[in-house]
């Protein structure tokens, strides 16, 4: 028999962490090393213990969970982590994978996702609770073009630069008119003109540019 | 002590005016020996009834006035040379028409009569300038005829008609001298004007008197002195007309008046001309003042009108303030109850059916994992809503992740290119109405997008700091619409995005160009910010 993989839970809610303690304890291939109700108590419990996994609540007392998992990421890059949640936000599943959490579970699929899930993150694994997977693929984002930008900077005049700039920075063409001094109009063609020599299409990708040029550091 | 108050009070007030009474009277008296038993107008009674209409509300002082005044009288018509006898029934005629006049006007309510207000003046005029010379004339007619052997209805009727003419322009200007209505008037720094307009009248009162056309020119003069000087500069005006009129008259000088005519009847005409002016100008300086009064307290009532509603619309403003964030407030405590609490529990029932299962038979399993599944998608439905009521990612997460998660979740859902641009690298402690309101807005302007914006392929939200405010500029490339039509604003939520700016004093603008896009330029001034930072 393997050895048995050391767990550490931490949630705030008792009666939730003794319902995880129950579920856990009848297999045979955990041993719980450790509860903590609360981020902080939870960071150094797992210091102190080193497991091979912890189960983490994000909303709790002190340190969220997303939080500890970014101290442990530092400190003990040895520990899986697994984010026990409500959140089914897909803000926090990209939060919490940027900062190295390996398997996130939704608390109210615990029942029947919490083992499997285990277990795949203990062996290397990715393991996203497949109620909220098809929120966390990417958007394709091949449709925007990139490069071609900077080559073409010298074929603005100055004025559709101008119209460029402040139109980064917020301002309504109403108001690029005013402090231009000239027609809203004339303003809508040097901007439509200024994008299509740029090859730019939306206004993000307007900031985008002016990002890449620097217009937007000397304000 | 109250006796040397009254005796100074008679010594600095009545007697300078029983002195002018006295000079009045003899002056008109010489004058009437002149015309022949004639006089323009007799200024003296209207001067002692302004008097005593405007001296102190107190019965003695008044007496004593009269008293001087009658005294006055009676010394003027001896001291030109009548005898006691007439001037005494002279006196006693002309005190009677003042104490008749007075005690009428005083009894119906016009003791202080304004003759700024056109009521004030038609009862004055009624009663001080026809009624009481009536009395007066039949006195004064009766004693004279004995005297000299004339008709007593031509002492009458020129005693009656100079009487009253002195009543009417000598009265309201006596009344109106010093009044609130004078003040009005400002005549200190307007000294030039009168100047010119008694030289203007001074000026075409004599050509008149040579040029018979010219009569007529003195009505506009009258009526540019009313204008400019209300009731003093009708009253006055007419004097002037009388004085140099009279004087030419008397002079035998022009054609004033038909020439070939007995004096009498030249000063009769001279008499009816100057009644008609006095009475069409006097009652236009009043209605000319009540009009004044009327407009004053227009632009009185407006001005505590325009008040009343800033004040009120102030505080509308403040309580829909408070409206707004209490049910801001309610929704975020809503949706941490629901999603934290029932979550929480939830989750815990979830979790007890789980360990139900090893001692329920295996045909009752399938009836718990029923349950379970009823339970999850309880637990989704809660989240759903506690997310439509605030995300809680905005406050753990912060807003700038939480808006871009929500702008993809966006995109993908509409299958709209979206993306979030976000400038500023504070926007997380940004005040939380500043984050909760771009929140919102972005939430309401891309379900615009969703539902208006046909044809959109890609939308952009950026957030910009711009000076000392934020910018959020949320842009499309949908249809547009025209955002001079009407009606078209409240149709898509513009209303409720501006009142929800309003609530953090920001401010919406919208450009859009049919078939090119649409875009919403959201500012949101950040307090305690200089635009230089």
């Amino acid at each position: 028999m393997t050895k048995k993989a050391r767990i550490v839970l931490a949630d705030d809610h008792p009666i939730f962490l003794a319902g995880l303690r129950n579920l856990i304890q009848r297999e045979g291939d955990f041993e719980i090393v450790g509860e903590a109700t609360s981020g902080t108590a939870a960071l150094s419990l797992i210091r102190e213990k080193r497991p091979d996994i912890v189960a983490l609540d994000i909303s709790m007392p002190g340190l969220n969970g997303i939080r500890v998992a970014r101290k442990l990421a530092d400190e003990c890059p040895a520990v899986r982590i697994l984010l026990l949640t409500l959140h089914e936000d897909r803000a926090y599943i990209t939060q919490a994978l940027q900062v190295g959490v390996r398997g996130y579970v939704l608390k109210r699929s615990a029942a029947g996702s919490l083992l499997p899930a285990l277990r795949a993150v203990l062996t290397g694994g990715l393991y996203i609770d497949p109620t909220i997977a098809s929120n966390v693929v990417p958007p394709a984002r091949g449709h925007r073009r990139h490069g071609t930008n900077a080559t073409l900077v010298s074929e603005l005049t100055a004025r559709e630069e101008e119209v460029l700039k402040l139109t980064a920075l917020g301002l309504s063409a109403k108001e690029i008119a005013t402090q231009l001094g000239v027609g809203v109009k004339s303003v809508e063609t040097f901007k439509a003109r200024a994008s299509e020599k740029a090859g730019l299409r939306t206004r993000a990708d307007i900031v985008r540019f002016a990002a890449t040029q620097g217009w937007l550091e000397d304000l | 002590m109250v006796e040397k108050l009254v005796a100074s009070y008679l010594i600095t007030r009545q007697l300078p005016v029983a002195v002018v009474i006295f000079v009045l009277s003899f002056a008109s008296i010489a004058f009437t020996r002149e015309t022949n038993s004639v006089a323009t107008l007799w200024p003296a009674n209207a001067l002692l009834l302004a008097v005593l209409i405007r001296s102190a509300r107190d019965l003695p002082v008044r007496a004593t006035m009269l008293a001087f005044g009658s005294a006055a009288l009676l010394l003027s018509n001896l001291a030109a040379g009548n005898g006691l006898a007439l001037s005494a029934a002279l006196a006693v005629a002309n005190v009677a028409e003042v104490a008749i006049a007075f005690g009428v006007l005083l009894w119906l309510g016009y003791g202080a009569p304004d003759m700024s207000r056109p009521r004030d003046l038609g009862f004055f005029i009624a009663i001080g300038a026809m009624a009481a010379p009536l009395a007066s004339a039949s006195i004064g007619a009766a004693a004279v005829a004995v005297v000299i052997s004339e008709p007593w209805q031509r002492i009458w009727l020129t005693w009656y008609a100079a009487d009253a003419l002195g009543m009417a322009i000598i009265g309201p200007l006596a009344l109106s001298v010093g009044a609130k209505e004078w003040r009005r008037l400002h005549l200190e720094r307007r000294a030039t004007e009168a100047v010119v307009v008694v030289l203007l009248i001074i000026i075409v009162a004599c050509l008149a008197s040579y040029y018979r056309s010219f009569l007529f020119v003195i009505a506009p003069v009258v009526l540019l002195a009313t204008f400019r000087f209300g009731v003093v500069g009708a009253a006055s005006s007419t004097l002037l007309v009388a004085l140099v009129a009279s004087f030419f008259v008397i002079k035998g000088i022009g054609p004033l008046l038909l020439v070939q005519s007995a004096m009498a009847e030249r000063i009769f005409i001279l008499q009816i001309f100057l009644a008609v002016t006095v009475l069409w100008s006097l009652p236009v300086a009043a209605a000319l003042a009540e009009r004044d009064r009327f407009a004053a307290q227009l632009s009185r009532a407006k001005v505590r009108a325009e008040a009343a509603s800033e004040t009120k619309s102030h505080a509308l403003e403040h309580v829909q303030k408070r409206l707004w964030q209490a049910e801001e407030d309610e929704r975020s405590r809503l949706a941490r109850e629901l999603h934290d609490r029932t979550g929480q529990s939830l989750a815990v029932a979830i979790l007890h059916l789980k360990q139900l299962e090893p001692f329920v038979a295996e045909g009752g399993h399938s009836s718990l994992r029923d349950h379970r599944a009823q339970l999850d998608d309880m637990g989704k439905t809660l989240h759903h809503i506690a997310w439509e009521l605030r995300p809680s990612s905005i406050d753990e997460l912060g807003l700038q992740r939480a808006l871009a998660e929500y702008v993809s979740g966006w995109s993908e859902k509409f299958g709209v290119e979206a993306e979030l641009q976000c400038g500023d690298t504070e926007i997380d402690t940004r005040p939380d109405a500043v984050r909760t309101t771009i929140f919102r807005v972005t939430q309401e302007a891309l379900t615009n997008i969703a539902k208006h914006a046909s044809g959109a392929t890609a939308a952009s939200v950026s957030i910009n700091r711009l000076g000392a405010a934020l910018r959020l500029t949320i842009e499309d490339n949908g249809c547009g619409f025209d955002t001079k039509a009407p009606g078209i604003r409240r149709g898509l939520g513009i209303a409720g995005m501006r009142e929800r700016l309003g609530l953090v004093d920001g401010e919406l603008d919208i450009e859009s160009t049919v078939g090119v896009g649409t875009t919403l330029f959201a500012s949101i001034p950040l307090p305690g910010e200089d635009a230089a930072s």
